[in-house]
């Protein structure tokens, strides 16, 4: 199968007053048709610039798109004008950000803000527009739509806000939908209405779907694949199955292991992964995860791992994956 | 790549601490920031400048401010008078470096007068809270819809023009906006955990105010300073030229502008060298102000 | 919002009120009459004038006479010029001073909002270094300054406009600049920095992201919600250029109130210092008022007693 968007050899890299911070370092991946895969990791690992960069929404300078190939449809985004891509933002590709509270414009309704985007990419006048946008959002689950309509941000709650914000994003009936952190500012009970309603979009529309999160619980549901990544660089990538059940990253244990579980007993405390996400300017040598890594072996500080596969669709850059490498007894995680 | 036998070995002294080399380079300290402004730097070296010159240049003249020559009077600039003479045969750069240690006089003593007016006002509203920071907090919304300028023109009306009036006027006028930034500050600071340390450990309100809110907020209070003082020199230029300025022969750059305005026709010279000591001292203070809170505001921070 | 408004209204008299009565007091704390420092005036005439002007009544007296009288919107004669009124000096020069406000509003506006914008849109580029440093020269250059160089270059060496007087659109042009120099300055940076820190907000990027114009997301996205807070300087600005006036009226000798104002500080005339007080501060807090009313219609999360949350 073709995929959708194909990322290669992406790097991402941010002028700072202190020197130049690498974002994204040389990062690959497609997504396919149909498929909602998660780019996981800690803050500041690289994820939300990944997600940023397909439409390229980051403000540049400070950022610069410093080489590889975003290929969407057969066609490199990074080539594209500012003109040219206008028309794919929106339309073919829409994104969802992580704070409902900030992303609507609180001067405008949110019918206005629904309808801009119709008017734009499918010219519908004003009355179709208002009309497609009452049953938008209807569609993800506003009560009196035709009345809230004319409401303003701040009338919404938190939860309803993001359903509006999915509203605009699947008003065009992307082709792909970039969701970054969409569930991270709300409560836990609306967390999983709202990973509902995007479950039950992507199997209406058949939406690709790339789900951006720092928690692996919360992707489980809704993605076949995950991808993690650490310090700018993908070092696991796998079906959710792989991720879950045979995990072959140290740090990927350590996600995992992060995660709250109600079966486990109450005398096992949560762990966590010791240590601080490394300083992007001030990058560890070797594989950056080596400072924290509790199998660390002395090749790790000196060279990044070379990419492994497990199997056909499982592949991780870890120096335990090389023969010469002692066989740790992988971390109980399940 | 070079894969040698001990390779696979495990890694000595591996931390897992990595916060404290990573933290401090993300975030310069304020005054390595400022000193990256270079407009900022710029000014604040023409303020040492000028202060220096207020102070020494005077003692270093032979002649006084208020020595009259009217054989020389209105002379163009020269190299016995670099900036002329004026219409009694002043030498007009002896009148501007006077002028600059009255000007700057009134800057500082003015904005100080607001520090303490601002800090004790905005301390006891924001430290207090409640009900006590709501009515205070109700006079200065009041008070600031007033135009400030015409009851500082009213109270010299009063008080009769004069250094020591001036310094009074612009002191009780200009505290209002000190007042605010430093009972935000307060207001956020109280929450802060070593008030709340500080308080179990007995601590009384005024002890916790001023050893622990006031020094955290000196960021805030230093930026307001430092754009108080141009505006009371501003305000000084402003009341000199309709009158109610520093008596004669005393003369700040206001009064010696205004002077200047009279004759601009025939003698140019007379505004335009007051008029640049206080375009260049305004420039300076306001360039070191934004430096200062581009340096020290979080928000700009990025 | 009835209840909002109200209260702002009431709030508002309360200031005036409390304004007025300091103002007379402070004139009335002024030690001595009006008159005793003019030596040519004999006992008995002084005594004539006093009584005619009642300072011989007692304070209260005098300040309830005055309150009573400001209601009927009469603020007194003046001290100096017999047979003329406060309000006569008002109501001759105050259009005057009205136009060249306005006018001077007209260009900081005009001038002062895309030169914010541009600022703020080229950020760290040579427009915003341009626009900052003209600014900071703007609100670092006294208002006598800018008129007097504008005189000494289009007026004196270039003869291209006239100096001085009210007889005509060009007499405006010069003091209109001078005046508006200070306001300009101001909006710019402020437009600048509320642009700023619109254009980092997540609705921008929202805006992006759905494919909008950078022109779209400019004037529907960024621009009105940037201009919020720069209505609020209305108030101020007025302020600012009702005793910018002053300076500029006297330098360019045009018959204004300001001009007036500085005339009767000069004369020490009472009447007429206390009445323009009065009724520039009236101006001042009817704008602040009116922008405070205006204001939730602009921003809709200050809709006060509407339905909050969902």
């Amino acid at each position: 199968m073709k995929p959708l968007l194909n990322v290669i050899d992406l790097s991402v890299s941010f002028d700072t007053l202190n020197g130049v911070a690498r974002a994204v370092d040389e990062v690959s991946f497609q997504i396919f048709p149909g498929e909602a895969v998660a780019i996981v990791g800690e803050s500041g690992c690289g994820k939300s610039v990944t997600a940023n960069s397909i439409m390229q929404l980051l403000p540049t300078p400070p950022a610069k798109y410093s080489s590889g190939q975003i290929i969407f449809e057969g066609t490199d985004l990074l080539k594209k004008s500012e003109q040219e891509l206008e028309k794919v933002r929106g339309n073919a590709i829409s994104m969802i950000f992580q704070d409902p509270m900030t992303s609507l414009n609180p001067v405008l309704t949110i019918g206005t803000q629904i309808a801009e985007l119709l008017q734009l990419h499918q010219k519908l006048n004003k009355q179709q527009a208002n009309t497609k946008a009452v049953e938008l959002l209807q569609l993800v689950g506003i009560p009196l739509p035709e009345r809230r309509i004319n409401d303003y941000p701040h009338q919404f709650s938190g939860g309803m806000r993001q359903r509006a914000m999915i509203a605009i994003a699947i008003a065009c009936n992307p082709r792909l939908l970039i969701a970054d952190e969409p569930t991270t500012a709300l409560d836990v009970t609306i967390q999983a209405q709202i990973l509902e309603l995007m479950k039950n979009l992507q199997t209406k529309f058949n939406t690709s779907i790339v789900f951006i999160s720092h928690d692996l619980g919360a992707v489980a549901e809704l993605c076949s694949r995950v991808i993690v990544m650490y310090a700018g660089k993908i070092i696991e990538v796998g079906t959710a199955m792989d991720i879950y059940h045979n995990p072959q990253h140290p740090y990927t244990w350590g996600l995992l292991k992060s995660i709250p579980r109600l079966d486990l007993s109450n005398k096992k405390r949560l762990e966590s992964i010791g240590g601080q996400p490394p300083d992007l300017l001030n990058l560890p040598t070797g594989c950056s995860f080596h400072p924290r890594c509790t199998h660390a072996m002395q090749i790790c500080s000196q060279y990044f791992p070379d990419t492994t596969f497990v199997s056909n669709d499982h592949s991780v850059s870890c120096w335990l994956q090389h023969p010469n490498a002692p066989k740790t007894v992988r971390e109980a995680v399940i | 790549m070079d894969i040698q036998p001990n390779s696979f070995e495990p890694l000595k002294n591996n931390t897992t601490d990595v916060m404290g080399m990573s933290m401090a380079s993300i975030s310069p300290s304020p005054w390595h920031r400022l000193k990256q402004n270079k407009l900022a730097m710029l000014g604040l070296f023409t303020i040492i400048i000028i202060v220096i010159i207020a102070i020494v240049g005077p003692w270093l003249s032979p002649i006084s401010y208020s020595d009259q020559n009217l054989m020389q009077a209105n002379r163009p600039p020269s190299s016995d008078h670099w900036f002329g003479t004026d219409n009694l045969g002043r030498d007009l750069f002896i009148r501007v470096l006077y002028g600059a240690r009255i000007s700057l006089a009134i800057g500082i003593v003015a904005s100080l007068l607001n520090l303490t007016i601002g800090v004790i006002y905005g301390g006891i509203a924001g430290f207090f809270g409640g009900r006590t920071d709501r009515i205070m907090m109700n006079i200065i919304d009041i008070l600031y819809g007033i135009p400030v300028l015409l009851y500082v023109i009213l109270l010299m009306v009063v008080l009769k023009p004069g250094l020591t009036n001036i310094f009074i006027a612009l002191g009780i006028a200009y505290w209002l906006g000190m007042a605010r930034i430093v009972r935000g500050q307060i207001l956020s600071l109280k929450e802060q955990e070593y008030v709340l340390a500080a308080r179990t450990l007995g601590a009384s309100n005024w002890r916790i105010l001023f050893r622990h809110l006031l020094p955290n907020s000196m960021g805030p209070i230093i930026i307001t300073m430092t754009l108080a003082i141009p505006e009371a020199i501003f305000a000084e230029a402003f009341l000199s030229f309709i009158g109610l300025g520093v008596a004669a022969p005393m003369a700040s750059w206001g009064v010696l502008a205004s002077e200047g305005v009279t004759s601009l026709r025939s003698y140019p010279f007379q505004l335009f060298f007051p008029a640049l000591a206080i375009s260049v001292t305004m420039l300076a203070f306001n360039f070191l102000g934004d430096g200062l809170r581009d340096a020290l505001d979080p928000r700009v921070r990025r | 919002m009835i209840r909002y408004t109200l209260s702002r209204i009431f709030n508002s008299f309360i200031v005036l009120l409390a304004i007025i009565t300091i103002t007379f007091l402070l004139m009335h704390a002024i030690p001595g009459g009006p008159f005793t420092g003019e030596k040519n005036i004999s006992a008995a005439v002084l005594k004539n004038i006093e009584e005619r002007y009642r300072l011989n009544d007692p304070l209260w007296k005098q300040y309830t006479d005055y309150l009573l009288n400001l209601i009927r919107f009469d603020l007194g004669p003046s001290f100096k010029y017999a047979g003329r009124t406060v309000n006569d000096i008002i109501a001759e020069s105050f259009p005057v001073s009205l136009q060249l406000g306005l006018v001077s509003i007209f260009i900081a506006v005009l001038l002062g909002i895309p030169a914010g914008a541009i600022a703020a849109l080229r950020q760290n580029k040579w427009q915003d270094y341009a626009t900052m440093f003209i600014t900071t020269l703007g609100v670092s250059v006294p208002s006598f300054v800018i008129a007097t160089i504008l005189i000494y270059v289009f007026a004196i060496k270039f003869g291209l406009l006239p100096a001085a007087m009210w007889d005509g659109i060009e007499y405006m042009i010069l003091p209109a600049l001078a005046l508006a120099a200070h306001p300009t300055a101001f909006i710019a940076r402020l437009t600048r920095s509320s642009m700023l820190e619109v254009l980092a907000q997540d609705y921008i990027k929202t805006a992006r992201a759905k494919g909008l114009s950078q022109t779209v997301i400019l004037y529907r996205h960024a621009l009105k919600n940037a201009l919020i807070p720069v209505i609020t300087y209305i108030g101020p600005m007025t302020a600012g250029i009702l005793t910018g006036s002053f300076i500029i009226e006297t330098i360019f000798a045009i018959p204004g109130l300001g001009r007036h104002f500085v005339t009767s500080i000069y004369n020490r005339d009472y009447t007429v210092i206390l009445g323009v007080t009065v009724f520039y501060s009236t101006l001042v807090i009817c704008l602040n008022l009116l922008v405070d009313l205006i204001y939730p219609f602009l921003d809709p999360r200050i809709k006060l007693d509407k339905r909050q949350g969902g």
